[in-house]
């Protein structure tokens, strides 16, 4: 009897499945909400490149910033005589273009601006006079700017200001290797 | 005329073809109703989870491929198991004993109001099961899915299929005097 009962239930619901009343206002409403997903998918995309490239922006001006004061810290903590000036890695080749340009701050002959110094024959003569050891060096680095970037030795040459920073010292005129022989 | 065959329809659907994936949704919206309805147990929720499945399916259609399985068996991979999350929040709704005896006071006048009605029976029958013996119940027994691939889609084992089976086979005939004699 309990297994008639159990077969007909089966069969029965077999044979009769749900169905929806409507399949094709189904299909609309299914279709409908894909476009909304969409469409609100879109702007939550554009909403995140953006994040991304604010965030990256940020980032990118932080470390900046970080290089750029500890540039500038060591540039004006860190000084030792120019002859001491003999280092073989790179961050010690940073070091030693930073204390550089510290004892280029220092003296009176040049002028400096932010974190740079302008110099020219003029104030290289007078450096002649306050620093001998420094003036030695500078005939060095006026060697590798003559090398490096002629046009800017050219400029010196015909007595106008050029300006030195430790990163042109590093990058454009390859002090690094002077220092490290 | 010609029917277009469910791998064209895939694809298109893959290049983000919204007409295609329509008559996908023609195509098995019933079928996907019909089980889930059976796990659900009523109307309204079993169409919003319909929906959401074919939203979802239509969001993952991309990465479907047709050389690991069927694409049905695909779809109801993610019917049954938005059901069973479906089946699994409203007991929680349930688990309160004042609305646990409200409902059943409910359900037994629904069973005298239907008490010929052999679908209204199976279904007061198949309320003892656990969710994921309704849903082996469904898929296997009522719906006559072969046990490969029930186990793709419920992510059980064979045997985890033939043990659940069982039990629940027992449970709703146990339960069929009481329902009769309601």
């Amino acid at each position: 009897m309990e297994e008639d009962i159990y077969k007909q239930l089966l069969a029965k619901a077999r044979r009769d499945k749900p169905r929806l009343r409507d399949v094709q206002s189904f299909k609309t409403k299914v279709l409908n909400e894909i476009d909304t997903e969409r469409s609100r998918g879109g702007l939550l995309q554009f909403i995140r490149v953006a994040a991304s490239i604010v965030l990256l922006f940020s980032l990118g001006a932080y470390v900046w910033m970080e290089v750029y004061t500890w540039e500038n810290r060591l540039a004006i903590e860190q000084r030792t005589t120019p002859v001491s000036m003999i280092h073989k890695s790179d961050w010690q080749c940073r070091k030693a273009v930073n204390e550089l340009m510290a004892s280029l701050f220092e003296t009176s002959a040049l002028v400096r601006h932010n974190d740079g110094v302008y110099i020219n024959k003029g104030s290289i003569e007078l450096l002649e006079f306050e620093n001998s050891e420094l003036f030695i060096v500078m005939q060095t680095v006026l060697g590798h700017i003559e090398q490096y970037s002629p046009s800017d030795f050219k400029v010196y040459q015909s007595g106008e200001d050029i300006r030195l920073n430790a990163w042109q010292l590093r990058h454009e005129y390859s002090v690094c290797e002077m220092l490290t022989k | 005329m010609k029917t277009i065959s469910d791998d064209i329809l895939i694809s298109r659907s893959q290049s983000g073809n919204q007409m295609a994936f329509g008559v996908l949704v023609e195509r098995y919206s019933n079928f996907c109703y019909s089980i889930v309805f059976r796990i659900v147990g009523n109307e309204a929720e079993t169409e919003d989870v319909v929906q959401e499945a074919f939203i979802l399916a239509w969001k993952k259609v991309k990465h479907f491929n047709s050389k690991r399985g069927k694409f049905t068996t695909w779809l109801y991979t993610i019917a049954t198991h938005l059901a069973i999350d479906a089946l699994r929040k409203q007991r929680k709704r349930v688990m309160l004993v004042l609305e646990t005896e409200n409902e059943i006071q409910a359900d037994d006048a629904l069973a005298q109001l239907y008490n010929r009605d052999l679908e209204a029976q199976l279904k007061q029958a198949m309320k003892s099961l656990t969710v994921l013996q309704k849903a082996v119940f469904v898929l296997r027994e009522i719906e006559e899915i072969d046990v490969a691939e029930v186990a793709v889609i419920t992510g059980l084992s064979p045997k985890q299929i033939k043990d659940n089976l069982y039990v629940a086979r027992k449970k709703v005939r146990e339960q069929i005097p009481k329902v009769i004699s309601i």
